[in-house]
């Protein structure tokens, strides 16, 4: 075989072999939300709390490339959290985002890194959710961080099994809750892994069955 | 008495080593399939990098570096084409390599994978069909193309963070040299009443990968070398700088000594562009202060090559 031929050969090979993935994995059908996150009730976090809902600029919701999202920031006198869902019809690889690449982008040095599974007995699903420790290295304060992919039921917080089955995905949502450290590590996570556990009943209830 | 006969030894044969432009002649046919089958399978990675050349200013100049990688092969195609071309096993062997990076980028849906594959398949393709020596001969277009790539989205927002960064520090600490009061509050400039951000758009990112695209077309045109080359592509961040702070400065002045908006529109756009040319003229300047400084000597440097 001439070498001309044996690289046509290699290409041809190759294209077929993605067609064919492409038509055993045709991917699912996109499904729009059930009901608008913009409903969900505001009263997530607890007592002693205020709530603003705040709006994406249009170009930075056309980055974040979602078709429906809520964002908040609860404040206490001492602390602030903003917590954010954004849903996408179908799966869009240009709206995985990810706090491993938006906070150091921000200007945010990672100090630590665990996948959790936060425990909630009322829930049959998993909350399994990527939690970081993050260092703002011009104020010197620090910045905590739960965050998760959710797709078809499921909270799946590594980016790459999302790409992966993003295919079987009829929708995928980023849900991101950060803030600032609240007295003691033990109590931050108190109350961000309680805010988790009230809000993701009610998220899972505005996405599609 | 028996009589041994000898066969005189048949002349040798040379059989001559094929030329890149017999074995274009010999098999286009092969060949067009090849890139029909190469475009076919990376359409997907190909739609997406166009779209991202087109969406993002930053990269708008991927739209060129494959033009400008196509013009210098196609301009020595006489040369190129004369060279001997021995298939190279080696190159097929990356060629299977880099299918593998691609199908890993495609199925994890990772597009910075799939472009490593892209390119990679395309350059080893070639170094397997042609062999070698068309490598050898003119591997910068090859490593030309990787400009047309962008990076990873962290590496690219470092960078960009970095450069906004020191920008606005050095605007700041030069405006108060000139005497205009300015304090620096994160990417923000505080002057008088006048709050001026340093904008993603203005980090400057945009204009170093435009000016390492074109200081890598001085290197290869001058025919510096590699570590010369390496030394002016690598004055493209100070440029960069340079340049960012200069354009930041005016911005400054223009508003705060002669109430001057120059901060968005046609104007500041324009600006973009003379800052922009400036860097360019630096470049060139850095090149010729380097030759002095080190006594490079270069003979060739006239002759631009083709």
């Amino acid at each position: 075989m001439n070498r001309a031929i044996l690289l046509a050969t290699i290409l041809c090979v190759a294209f077929a072999a993605r067609l064919g993935y492409d038509l055993l994995h045709p991917g699912a059908t996109p499904t729009a939300i059930a009901k608008p996150l913009a409903e969900m009730p505001e009263d997530l976090v607890g007592q002693g709390w205020s709530v603003e809902n705040v709006e994406l600029g249009d170009d930075v919701e056309q980055r974040a490339g979602v078709d429906d999202y809520v964002s908040r920031v609860y404040r206490r006198r001492d602390a602030r959290i903003s917590f954010y869902v954004g849903y996408v019809t179908g799966f869009k690889v240009g709206a995985v985002h990810n706090p491993d690449l938006c906070n150091p982008g921000s200007g945010f040095e990672l100090v630590r890194k665990d996948i959790v599974t936060i425990p909630a007995p009322d829930l049959d699903v998993p909350l399994e959710f990527n939690q970081y420790t993050w260092r703002d290295p011009r104020s010197g304060a620090f910045l905590f961080t739960l965050s998760t992919f959710c797709y078809n039921g499921q909270f799946e917080a590594s980016e790459i099994a999302l790409r992966a089955n993003g295919w079987r995905a009829n929708y995928f949502s980023v849900i991101t809750v950060q803030g600032s450290f609240i007295g003691t590590a033990e109590n931050t996570r108190k109350t961000y892994y309680d805010l988790i556990r009230r809000s993701a009943p009610i998220i899972l209830d505005h996405f599609p069955k | 008495m028996a009589v041994e006969l000898k066969r005189a030894p048949a002349p040798t044969q040379i059989t001559p080593v094929a030329t890149i432009a017999d074995v274009i002649e010999k098999h286009w046919r092969s060949l067009l399939v090849a890139v029909a089958a190469y475009v076919a399978l990376f359409w997907p990675a190909l739609v997406e990098l166009v779209g991202f050349w087109n969406e993002d200013p930053d990269f708008s100049h991927g739209f060129l570096v494959p033009v400008i990688a196509g013009a210098i092969l196609w301009g020595n195609r006489e040369s190129l084409g004369k060279l001997e071309s021995r298939s190279s096993p080696v190159g097929f062997g990356l060629v299977g390599i880099f299918l593998g990076i691609f199908f890993v980028g495609y199925l994890t849906r990772t597009n910075i994978i799939q472009r490593v594959g892209l390119w990679g398949t395309l350059a080893s393709g070639c170094w397997g069909v042609f062999g070698t020596a068309l490598l050898r001969a003119k591997p910068f277009p090859f490593f030309y193309l990787l400009l047309a790539i962008p990076p990873h989205y962290a590496l690219l927002n470092s960078v960009r963070m970095s450069l906004k960064g020191y920008a606005t520090m050095i605007s700041c600490d030069s405006l108060n040299l000139i005497g205009i009061n300015a304090l620096q509050q994160g990417n923000l400039l505080v002057i008088d009443q006048h709050r001026l951000e340093v904008a993603d758009a203005c980090s400057g990112i945009r204009s170093l990968m435009a000016i390492v695209a074109t200081a890598m077309l001085f290197a290869y045109l001058f025919r510096t070398g590699a570590w010369k080359g390496s030394l002016l592509v690598l004055t493209a961040i100070p440029v960069t700088i340079l340049v960012n702070v200069l354009r930041i400065l005016t911005v400054a002045v223009a508003l705060v000594s002669f109430d001057i908006n120059l901060a968005s529109g046609t104007v500041h756009d324009m600006l973009g562009m003379i800052v922009f040319a400036i860097s360019m003229v630096l470049l060139y300047t850095s090149w010729l202060f380097y030759k002095w400084l080190f006594r490079w000597e270069n003979p060739e440097e006239d002759n631009v090559v083709s």
